[in-house]
């Protein structure tokens, strides 16, 4: 059963190395580079504190739009070159064909996520950061978003109609999910219950990425405790499942 | 007890398309009926639109009958059983580009089913035959139309299928390509292999196929076998003109 | 329809995620201040970007460089955070309070904008307000009740007000050796021992601040204070 998974993710990531993804992270190293000196000019003793969030932020905003417009063409292209005509008619499960093209494509950001974070981390030693477990935290956290970015995108490019639809909605439910905390003020405070379990469905169905930004804690006297990191870790996986399992059964009623 | 590797019970598909809510209808098949036993070489004959890629697509798992039933060794397509034991050409190479020949075949032995320890002599031996050794470790996107073929012929034989199907396998192509398909037809066939294949070209057909059908505007409006027409092609070609003629579904040219 | 167990798997998946996300906020809830606590002027466009993407310490590190680019050539930048009547009393820095608001409320850890914000409003001719520096490292303790430097500045403040300097002294001294201590209470400190004609003790923190790679704004007069210094030593 994982053979066919392992296949088709492994022709991913070659595809995507070989195409764009890692450009991405040439990208970040100017960014990363150029953004030290003009900070450092900035921000006076704050040097580091930026370094780290602008650092941070850069990772998982170049990550995030790696695989947004990865995923939202990932089956498209494939369909519309018609290479998808091969892989189909050989003995595998559509459901084995989305998995592996999503687990391809996250491991091809992974790996890119890993290279920003060695020119990161390295440029932060070099300006004399110490390292805690609070940055391999952080970076947790910004792979399990963009875990979740990539199965809603996923999803979203086969729920749509066009490239541009999927990518529109994907961005707008990025932007919802960072408000995930004025939702749950809205369901906790409305005495409508109308208004209650409306705002429970629509923070049910939107993705809370407010839930993964542990770096906003980076100097924070009240920390999440590890109760808070396993039911983000059963989140993570529970979204990501959910996004899959339904990008499967919109592709398992597609023709060819 | 039914030997038929193929068998197409009354199958009909029809395409459904919406646009602003209004839905329109149009017949890709409608009742075809075909059994094709095995180690026999059948020929789809038609006219462009005649619905021989829809019969093929369905065979595949590509397209669902509308109604009717689609079987390859007994099992309702799509089955990934069934899938296992065929290869599968179609009408164009959609090979993805950025892959090498040699990667393209591990993947759909991969796919197909291989296993791991037989994997790469089944993989170096098929970029042997298919005389791409030279070229194999080159991406798809650098090789020629007819390299292509042969990577894509590679693809369909690498898992040793007891059926192939082969959408329109020599259209467009050189006659030495056309004579090399040809023979490979005939190597199958020798092999006990049952091939299943869709063309224009009637000549060709008369000279591998043991049975054709000749499919008008959706519907097989004739069958006939080898005894038929083997001793004179032309045959063939007047049986096909009395049957298609006045089903074209678009005007004649009507120049000089 | 087919495959109806996928639907349903995904439906069931959707419901999980949603219960681990309700436990996860009832063992857990972030105590940043609400969006009706944030101090928006004219750049809420910025912020607002900030937070839609995700990102709210980077919104405060933005936030924080136009403070110090404010409070450094006075360029006014978008403004919108002063108040008419600190507008029409013509005070030096309209807003400053504002200014500050809108850093520690987009990140209330954010240690060195309650320490130089308060710097800035109890010891600063310019923009003296004790009462702002009170309110701020009120609000900093709220947030960050065990960090003693906030208490120890609330201190000098109170010491400075009651013009005991000797006393103000010492506890700004203990502040210095901490490395989150502001700069700025390092030259207001080595100020405050030249009026008093303790050059030695002047002489001392400005050769600290010339080592200090993070201060290097500081480098330049701090070199012109040395030299002066050392020669009102020498006249002794």
């Amino acid at each position: 059963m994982t053979a066919p998974i392992l296949a088709i993710a492994g022709y991913t990531v070659k595809e995507h190395v070989r195409n764009r993804v890692f450009q991405l992270v040439y990208l970040f190293m100017a960014v990363l580079v150029a953004g030290a000196l003009v900070v450092s000019a900035l921000a006076q003793d704050q040097r580091l504190r930026m370094m780290m969030d602008a650092g941070l932020a850069g990772m998982e905003l170049i990550a995030l739009i790696g695989i947004l417009f990865v995923t939202v063409n990932l089956v498209r292209e494939e369909s519309e070159s018609r290479s998808i005509y091969l892989l189909l008619s050989r003995p595998i499960e559509r459901w084995q064909y989305i998995v592996g093209r999503y687990l391809g494509t996250l491991s091809a950001v992974g790996a890119g996520i890993v290279l920003m974070t060695l020119v990161h981390a390295a440029s932060l030693l070099f300006f004399g950061w110490r390292p805690d477990a609070l940055y391999a935290a952080a970076l947790l956290c910004a792979f399990g978003k963009i875990a979740v970015m990539g199965g809603l995108a996923l999803f979203l490019s086969l729920a749509t109609t066009s490239t541009p639809s999927a990518t529109a909605f994907t961005l707008f439910l990025w932007i919802l999910g960072h408000f995930s905390g004025e939702i749950r003020f809205l369901v906790e405070k409305s005495t409508n219950p109308f208004v209650t379990a409306l705002g429970w469905g629509v923070g049910a169905a939107a993705p809370d990425f407010a839930f993964f930004n542990i770096r906003d804690f980076m100097d924070a006297a009240t920390m999440p405790g590890p109760e808070w990191y396993a039911w983000l870790a059963v989140y993570t996986l529970g979204y990501t499942a959910a996004t899959l399992f339904l990008s499967s059964w919109i592709f398992s009623q597609r023709e060819f | 007890m039914n030997k038929a590797v193929i068998r197409l019970s009354a199958a009909t598909k029809i395409y459904r398309r919406s646009h602003l809510g209004k839905t329109t209808e149009s017949v890709g098949v409608d009742g075809v009926s075909i059994e094709v036993p095995r180690g026999q070489v059948f020929g789809l004959l038609g006219l462009n639109g005649s619905g021989k890629t829809t019969t093929i697509k369905m065979l595949m798992g590509l397209l669902y009958a509308t109604r009717g039933e689609v079987t390859l060794f007994g099992k309702t397509m799509p089955d990934p059983e069934a899938l296992a034991r065929v290869g599968y050409l179609p009408e164009a190479a959609y090979l993805n580009r950025y892959l090498t020949g040699r990667e393209t075949i591990r993947l759909f032995a991969t796919l197909g089913g291989i296993a791991a320890g037989d994997r790469e002599d089944r993989v170096n031996a098929m970029v042997e035959k298919v005389g791409m050794s030279e070229w194999a470790d080159k991406r798809i996107e650098e090789y020629s139309k007819g390299m292509v073929q042969r990577i894509c012929i590679g693809q369909a034989l690498v898992h040793d299928p007891d059926l192939l199907i082969l959408d329109e396998p020599i259209t467009g192509l050189d006659p030495l390509a056309i004579n090399e398909i040809r023979n490979l037809i005939l190597w199958l066939k020798s092999q006990g292999k049952t091939v299943f294949l869709s063309s224009h070209d009637i000549s060709e057909v008369a000279r591998v196929c043991d049975r054709i059908a000749i499919l008008c505007a959706g519907k097989l409006a004739r069958t006939a076998e080898a005894s038929d027409f083997r001793e004179n092609p032309d045959r063939l070609e007047e049986i096909f003109e009395e049957t298609v003629r006045g089903t074209q579904r678009v005007g004649a040219l009507s120049f000089g | 329809m087919r495959h109806p167990k996928l639907l349903a798997l995904g439906l069931a998946s959707l419901l999980l995620a949603a219960f681990a996300r309700d436990a996860a906020y009832r063992s857990f809830t972030a105590p940043f201040p609400g969006h009706s606590q944030l101090i928006f002027g004219n750049d809420r466009l910025q912020d607002i970007a900030f937070l839609s993407a995700g990102f709210r310490r980077l919104a405060a590190d933005a936030a924080w460089i136009q403070y110090l680019q404010f409070l450094g050539v006075r360029e006014f930048g978008r403004g919108g955070y002063a108040t008419p009547e600190e507008l029409a009393g013509g005070v030096m820095y309209p807003g400053l309070m504002r200014r500050t608001l809108r850093i520690v409320r987009l990140d209330p850890w954010f240690r060195q904008a309650y320490l130089y914000g308060a710097s800035i409003f109890a010891w600063s001719e310019a923009t003296k307000s004790p009462e702002n520096a009170i309110a701020l490292l009120e609000e900093g303790i709220r947030y960050d009740p065990d960090y003693w430097m906030y208490k120890t500045f609330l201190a000098a403040i109170a010491y400075r007000e009651r013009d005991q300097f000797a006393k103000m002294a010492g506890i700004l001294e203990e502040a210095l050796r901490n490395p989150d201590c502001p700069a700025m209470i390092k030259s207001i400190l080595a100020n405050f021992y030249k009026t008093e004609k303790r050059y030695a003790d002047a002489l001392r923190i400005w050769e600290g601040l010339i080592r200090d790679e993070r201060a290097p704004e500081y480098h330049e007069r701090a070199a012109g204070e040395i030299v002066r210094l050392r020669a009102a030593l020498r006249g002794k």
